[in-house]
């Protein structure tokens, strides 16, 4: 068991009903029944894609927009169920699909601290042994116990960054949240990302700048139109993307 | 049964929500937390006022009874309306984190629950103030009526909140309906009162009395009422379950009965989330 992977991803399909097909009125669901339309207008997000991720590997998903890159870290974190194929991992999850998830303007900065802690599954005491740390890295001094909706954009960023550095989850599913903050701030988070790399964890990371993605990824998948196209060595991966896509 | 062995994984995660709502709920307002105590205060004051005076037929010691079932309405009421809301505006959280969706309905009957309970000290206080004697032999039944109210509010809320992501119209039906549901439930007109009137003048009695006690609502609330004496004129008796089944002999059957339609509410709603939940970060 020593070497099972972190991550199965095996033979996923995803699709997604068409919104436009949405029945919202009573009116509409009458038309349809009278049509005799069965409703499979849908868009196929992802195509049959399989790979797996080992314990500690550090991976990236690059491709154009709409590529299905999105999709498929969703899928990995929970928040959609394949349409067909398994999704398996081990441990505990955390995915920053966007920053600051469920924080509130009108609580105070250390009370989404813990709420937002809390929503990536880490327990009070957890939590209260890493206030600290959290509160430091932040940079918001006092400004931790007023509410959020006296912060700045950037005040709101950092703290935000700061919790999602502070999960220590086994795998960690990235979204393009990287680029934030001013420079210091953006230099203080990726060496953070460098250091959460080094303990060991397991970390898939979906990005448009291929640079970062080579900068932290020995390895990544390259997907275009919701289909595979190649799993491989940052660099090789990149340059078929590049004389596919650049 | 997966999902119930997740929530209680994630039951620090349901305290977190909870207070957060507690928190939130009277933002900037100077009275704050004493909002959720005037509201019903308000209303029962002007109820009294119109049924005490205007049109007396509340009878004696009618605030206190109207009292005893306001706040239990309110809590069922405004449960039902928070529940109704709480998925559909949450789902950009939905989209970006995994926690059981089911925390979601449950966080909001929690904190809807500790707003009643805060209105239950107020109405103790209220009863010793009046001196207000209370029937104690009747306590399971008022407390069996609990359950049996919080079972079908919760299947309500989990079949409401997941409807309400694809329908918009579930809020503003649910909306009408507590109001004509507060009319027609043994909350501001006294239950012996309300079937009285429905023996008289109904066309058919005996139907309309039986859908009258067929509101899963009203067991309970008259199970509650049991908790005051009788206190009319001329009563025979100030046992108010006897004078209710002198009038419905087999009340204790409309009583079980709104036991399993709460049981079956909550069965339903359960399954209808269960079904639901996963296409709720596929929308909106």
């Amino acid at each position: 068991m020593a070497y099972s992977p972190a991550i199965v991803v095996n033979q996923v399909c995803k699709a997604f009903s068409l919104p436009h097909e949405r029945i919202v009125t009573l009116k509409g669901a009458l038309l349809k029944a009278l049509r005799g339309r069965s409703g499979k207008d849908t868009f196929v997000a992802l195509k049959g894609v399989s790979f797996s991720v080992q314990p500690g590997e550090v991976l990236g998903i690059i491709g154009a927009n709409g590529s299905g890159k999105s999709t498929l870290l969703s899928m990995i974190a929970r928040i959609y169920l394949p349409t067909s194929g398994q999704v398996t991992t081990r441990g505990r999850v955390c995915a920053l699909l966007g920053l600051g998830a469920g924080m509130n303007p009108e609580l105070s900065g250390r009370d989404n601290v813990f709420l937002n802690a809390a929503l990536y599954g880490l327990r009070r005491q957890q939590v209260e042994a890493r206030y600290g740390a959290i509160a430091d890295f932040s940079e918001l001094g006092d400004f931790m116990l007023a509410p959020m909706r006296t912060y700045s954009s950037g005040m709101f960023t950092r703290l935000a960054f700061a919790v999602a550095v502070h999960l220590d989850p086994d795998i960690l599913l990235l979204d393009e949240v990287l680029a934030v903050g001013d420079e210091h701030f953006s230099r203080k988070c990726s060496e953070k990302l460098v250091e959460i790399r080094s303990s060991g964890a397991t970390i898939v990371l979906v990005s448009h700048q291929l640079r970062q993605v080579a900068q932290l990824c020995p390895r990544a998948i390259w997907l275009h139109h919701g289909e595979m196209m190649m799993d491989g060595p940052t660099d090789q991966v990149a340059e078929a993307y590049v004389s596919k896509c650049g | 049964m997966n999902e119930l062995a997740e929530v209680w994984r994630y039951r620090e995660l349901l305290l977190n929500f909870v207070r957060r709502d507690l928190k939130i709920r009277y933002k900037n307002s100077v009275l704050g937390f004493a909002w959720s105590l005037l509201n019903p205060l308000f209303q029962i004051l002007v109820l009294v006022i119109a049924f005490r005076y205007m049109m007396p037929v509340g009878g004696r010691n009618y605030s206190a009874k109207l009292f005893l079932a306001m706040v239990p309405w309110m809590f069922f009421a405004q449960a039902l309306m928070d529940g109704t809301s709480c998925v559909a505006e949450q789902v950009q959280l939905i989209k970006k984190v995994y926690f059981p969706r089911l925390l979601l309905p449950l966080s909001t009957l929690c904190s809807n629950l500790v707003h009643f309970v805060l209105g239950l000290a107020v109405l103790a206080g209220f009863f010793a103030l009046r001196h207000v004697t209370l029937e104690w032999s009747h306590v399971p039944l008022a407390l069996g009526g609990l359950a049996i109210q919080i079972a079908f509010l919760a299947g309500l809320m989990l079949a409401a909140s997941s409807l309400a992501v694809y329908y918009n119209d579930v809020k503003f039906m649910l909306m009408s309906l507590v109001q004509a549901w507060f009319f027609l439930s043994p909350v501001m007109l006294p239950p012996e009162m309300a079937l009285h009137g429905l023996q008289q003048q109904m066309p058919f009695p005996q139907v309309a009395k039986a859908i009258y006690l067929l509101n899963p609502m009203a067991p309970p609330l008259i199970a509650y009422r049991t908790l005051l004496p009788h206190d009319a004129v001329g009563a025979t008796t100030n046992d108010y379950l006897q004078v209710i089944t002198q009038l419905v002999p087999d009340f204790m059957s409309y009583y079980a009965a709104s036991a399993l339609v709460a049981a079956a509410m909550l069965l339903v709603g359960f399954l209808i989330f269960r079904r639901l939940q996963w296409h709720f970060a596929e929308l909106g």
